[in-house]
């Protein structure tokens, strides 16, 4: 035990991104001295989060129901895609999986071959999550997997702006110095290249052990002082810009997120308790500021929805995350458009992979280079997922859609893509963030059924099949149909 | 699809993707199994790890009728003895230390406390482990919330009963054996793939898809497809192995649930109990030991007496560059031999088939098929391979020119990694492909005598004393439920006697 523990850390960004990182070090390890600087310049947001942040909160201890109550949170149970592959393409990607419990072949082979046999049923439609989603249902899984409610999975719609305060107040109460001033100088140790101190706006000047990076698109301490640039991916994920407004809403509230498919990008909404969040997410060079605000507001009467907001958004990932005694989290780490995983999501998981690494002060080689390969494979195999569902896109009339398109894919996606196309097996990397299901649900959704299916299916009897997945839609829907409103379960939940 | 498949060589690789083709492929599939009742099989790997049971599960075999058929018995791990240095000894038991607190593995909470007088080495916290340092074996589905199941088990058997059994299981199953030696490979002159194969009485068998289980021969992958051969001897330099029988020495001789593996000056001896007998066999590096003085050693410390004659076996560690090629994919000891200390033989034959299926080509073979089951299995067998490593390179044994080979040498930087981790604060670097658990790693570096600098800070924030408390509970619970546990030898009686063990135990 040579070396010191390290007692202070000082991160740099007073965002949502900040404020995760803080609460989760300081839940983890309450000794150690944290120091908060700079101001929020978080443009409101909501979150659409995978089911991953359930590990997340019960790690913090974080309780769903006060949580939900205090951030008009809603629940997900689904991403709905409507026009993306071209007009009228529609489908539902579940968070939970399909089907039943199936020998050791998966679900999306049987479907494949029922495909073959002429069914046009909606993929979803063998899904719990999905179908539920589909008719606004909503009821907690249960753990007991002779119940088709193990079969549901779900996660969480948030607003970012209460999500970040709830941390707050839950979590840095009393343990950590804010300042709100920006950082104007990053001094570095001669001898090591490792962070010594931060200056402050007013001349203050702070010393840490570790200094955390969560300063966004400034990227601050890694980029300005430590010189690591992006490694660009907008060849392949050209949106640079989100618009934004904010919808008032009454009645039904959707247990999903949907996605629509533009001529020039894609439009986002998600449900919260008394709003919809409307997104538009595309590339400057193609749509202007009107021509945006003209698709983000269609249909919309002037009194319902705040003034539009614009962020704008990067395509790529820092060539380090860590380096020497600096870890940058959030868009100073990498960025790229949020279709399924938002940039929230990826600093959860990047945090909590930093705490079950933590270093001690010398900040030990082995462990950032740990840190920094599991955190490249995991926005690898995120960016391939996000560019995938670019592949089977019809459009013609953009320029931006057909670079999405005719771009030549990483080898690692081309792997995948065709060993699916084959016989639909799921090329399953390293540090994967969607299981194989999920996977084959997106290729499926998308239109891009597999040629063949598991050769096991060539022996099943074709009537026995199809009574099977009789049984099984008619299942589901008779329990969504018993299931309650999503409106009415959440009232309930958070009352 | 492809209906007319040929498997070349019987033997466990043989038998086994047999017995799972049959029973995974469609009825009009023909699978057809060449084996010569001339040629031996090989039949080293007589322990298994426990995804075996997977396998079998997937073929709905009995595992009380499996265990009759193969003089099987129960293993909840590896005995390791003068591998840290001489004099050392440690399991590696298929389940885990303690519990973690606070979503902090134990062993961070042992690491602080180690020099307390109240804390136990750290066996001790380790459920199979004693229960394996006592000859206990209880039958239990693995629970993880319970210290008296939270634990895995395998089987050692015999591996030509094994592949007896599966060939009577993939008989009935339609699977057509057929006897004779193949003398003749043909090809097709433009693509290369294999055509058919010709027997030595003449009879010309076609195929559209080859598995070569030729065994060390690999006359399919390598006698014709020539695909290459990735040495890896640098590492893992043993070469040869004697093999011998021996009985018990009385009826009432205890038998271990673990397969025994003890260093030796220049290699190791395997230590496997049947329920009728034991595997023995002695693993060396020939440029260090000469046979004859291998033997000898082998000889001297065996237990009970030799019943055949010992054999020996000639290896090259390593595997082929492609384990599939054009039309032929190689499974079993033609893939590649890394070498029997862990058991992986088994498994990863298991790996291979299960692999395959799931990548089963169609007609065209298309290219992506056959890359990602080599891409998969590549990954498998280097990991196997490194942890392999892992037991010859982290030792302080300095007594024979041999360890100091393979205490010096410069391993892979993967497995490097991996060490330089947990030297740091002892944290491990799975991966979800690792055949073995994340205490698997454990087991083997704590046992080896690795010392982490420094553990998980997460471990101050609990109060000392509750620690304490919590160590000494763990402890208290894994040595009650090791002490409740039957016998080995009681359990075997009881859930799966062959005639031979109910005769052993019933005089």
């Amino acid at each position: 035990m040579n070396n010191k523990e390290i007692n202070s850390i000082i991160i740099v960004g007073g965002g949502i991104t900040g404020v995760t990182v803080a609460s989760a070090i300081a839940k983890s390890l309450p000794q150690i001295k944290i120091t908060l600087i700079g101001k929020d310049n978080d443009k409101s947001e909501a979150l659409s989060m995978l089911p991953q942040i359930h590990e997340f909160h019960r790690q913090l201890g974080i309780d769903e129901k006060a949580l939900m109550r205090a951030t008009q949170a809603t629940f997900k149970l689904a991403t709905i895609y409507q026009d993306w592959n071209n007009l009228g393409h529609r489908y539902t990607q579940p968070l939970g999986p399909h089907g039943a419990a199936t020998e050791f072949v998966g679900f999306h082979h049987f479907a494949t071959k029922m495909h073959q046999l002429g069914d046009k049923t909606a993929y979803g439609e063998y899904a719990l999550s999905a179908v539920a989603a589909e008719n606004n249902k909503f009821a907690h899984p249960l753990n007991d997997p002779s119940s088709i409610f193990s079969t549901m999975a779900y996660s969480l719609h948030i607003d970012a702006t209460l999500y970040k305060q709830y941390l707050g107040n839950h979590l840095l109460q009393g343990n950590i110095n804010f300042y709100t001033e920006n950082v104007i100088d990053v001094c570095l140790d001669e001898n090591n290249g490792f962070i010594k101190s931060v200056t402050l706006e007013n001349g203050k000047n702070l010393k840490a052990d570790l200094f955390i990076d969560c300063s966004g698109k400034d990227a601050t301490l890694i980029e300005k002082a430590l010189g690591f640039s992006l490694e660009d991916w907008s060849c392949w994920l050209p949106a640079n810009r989100v618009l934004s407004v904010s919808i008032k809403s009454k009645g039904e509230v959707m247990p999903y997120t949907q996605v629509s498919g533009k001529t020039n990008g894609w439009l986002r909404q998600v449900p919260l308790l008394n709003t919809v969040e409307r997104e538009f997410v595309f590339n400057s060079e193609e749509v202007s500021i009107p021509e945006a605000t003209e698709i983000i507001t269609t249909g919309l009467s002037q009194t319902t929805f705040t003034e539009p907001s614009l962020r704008e958004i990067y395509s790529g990932q820092r060539k380090q995350h860590w380096h020497k005694n600096c870890i940058a989290f959030g868009s100073a780490a990498g960025e790229f458009e949020s279709l399924e995983v938002s940039n929230l999501q990826l600093t959860q998981k990047a945090v909590q992979r930093f705490i079950n690494l933590f270093p001690d002060q010398s900040c030990n080689q082995t462990l950032v280079n740990e840190y920094n390969r599991l955190t490249k494979l995991e926005l690898d195999n995120i960016r391939d997922n996000t560019i995938l569902h670019y592949l089977s896109v019809t459009k013609k009339d953009s320029t931006i859609w057909n670079q999405w398109r005719q771009h030549s894919l990483p080898e690692s996606l081309k792997h995948k893509v065709s060993l699916f196309n084959i016989h639909g097996q799921i090329a399953s990397y390293e540090h994967e963030t969607f299981y194989d299901g999920y996977q084959a649900s997106t290729f499926i959704g998308l239109n891009m059924w597999p040629d063949k299916y598991d050769p096991f299916l060539d022996s099943f009897d074709i009537e026995n099949l199809k009574q099977r997945f009789n049984y099984l839609r008619a299942a589901i829907r008779d329990t969504v149909t018993k299931m309650p409103s999503h409106r009415h379960y959440l009232e309930n939940f958070v009352h | 699809m492809i209906k007319n498949i040929v498997i070349v060589g019987g033997g466990t690789a043989g038998w086994m993707t047999a017995a799972a083709l049959s029973r995974h492929l469609p009825e009009q599939c023909n699978v057809r199994l060449i084996e010569s009742d001339q040629i031996a099989t090989v039949g080293v790997g007589e322990a298994t790890i426990p995804v075996i049971r997977t396998f079998n599960a997937g073929l709905g075999i009995d595992e009380q009728e499996f265990m009759r058929e193969t003089n099987a018995t129960f293993k909840l791990g590896i005995r390791f003895q003068n591998w840290g240095e001489i004099g050392e000894d440690y399991y590696h038991a298929f389940g885990y230390y303690g519990f973690p607190i606070n979503d902090v593995s134990f062993h961070h909470y042992w690491m602080k406390m180690q020099k307390h007088p109240d804390t136990a080495p750290i066996h001790e916290y380790n459920m199979p482990y004693m229960a394996s340092v006592y000859d206990k074996f209880e039958h239990k589905q693995f629970n993880n919330d319970s210290i008296d199941s939270r634990y895995f088990y395998a089987f050692q058997f015999d591996a030509t009963l094994y592949a007896q059994y599966l060939r009577k299981w993939s008989e009935a199953k339609g699977v057509t054996r057929i006897e004779g030696k193949v003398t003749q490979v043909s090809q097709n002159n433009d693509t290369g793939f294999i055509e058919s194969v010709t027997l030595e009485s003449g009879e010309c068998i076609e195929g559209e898809l080859f598995i070569d289980c030729s065994g060390f021969r690999a006359l399919l992958i390598e006698q014709t497809l020539k695909v290459g051969y990735k040495d890896w001897s640098h590492w893992l330099p043993v070469n040869r192995a004697w093999a011998v029988s021996t009985s018990y020495e009385n009826n009432n001789t205890p038998i271990p649930p673990y397969t025994r593996a003890r260093a030796l000056t220049a290699g190791w001896q395997w230590r496997i109990p049947l329920q009728n007998r034991t595997g023995d066999g002695n693993v060396f590096c020939e440029q260090f030991l000469s046979e004859d003085k291998a033997l000898d050693q082998l000889l001297e410390n065996i237990e009970g007496k030799p019943i055949n004659e010992p054999r020996l076996l000639k290896f090259n560690t390593g595997k082929r560059k492609k384990l599939w090629d054009k039309n032929c994919v190689a499974i079993g000891l033609s893939a590649g031999f890394l070498e029997p200390l862990e058991s992986t033989s088994i498994a990863l034959i298991q790996g291979a088939i299960l692999l395959f299926i799931k990548n089963f080509p169609n007609k065209d073979f298309a290219p992506a098929t056959e890359n990602e089951f080599n891409r998969r299995m590549d990954i498998k067998y280097e990991e196997s391979r490194n942890f392999l490593i892992l037991h010859y390179h982290m030792t302080r044994r300095n007594d024979s020119e041999f360890w100091d080979y393979c205490r010096t040498m410069k391993i892979p930087e993967e497995l490097q990694h991996r060490i330089n981790i947990f030297r740091h604060r002892g944290h491990i670097a799975h991966k979800d492909s690792d055949l073995f658990i994340e205490h698997s790693w454990l087991e083997v570096l704590f046992g080896q005598g690795e010392k982490p600098g420094s553990y998980d800070p997460r471990v101050d924030t609990v109060e000392p004393q509750e620690v304490r408390r919590l160590l000494a509970e763990m402890k208290m619970d894994v040595a009650r439920a090791a002490k409740a546990m039957p016998t080995h030898n009681e359990t075997l009686a009881r859930y799966c006697a062959g005639d031979l063990i109910s005769n052993r135990n019933s005089k």
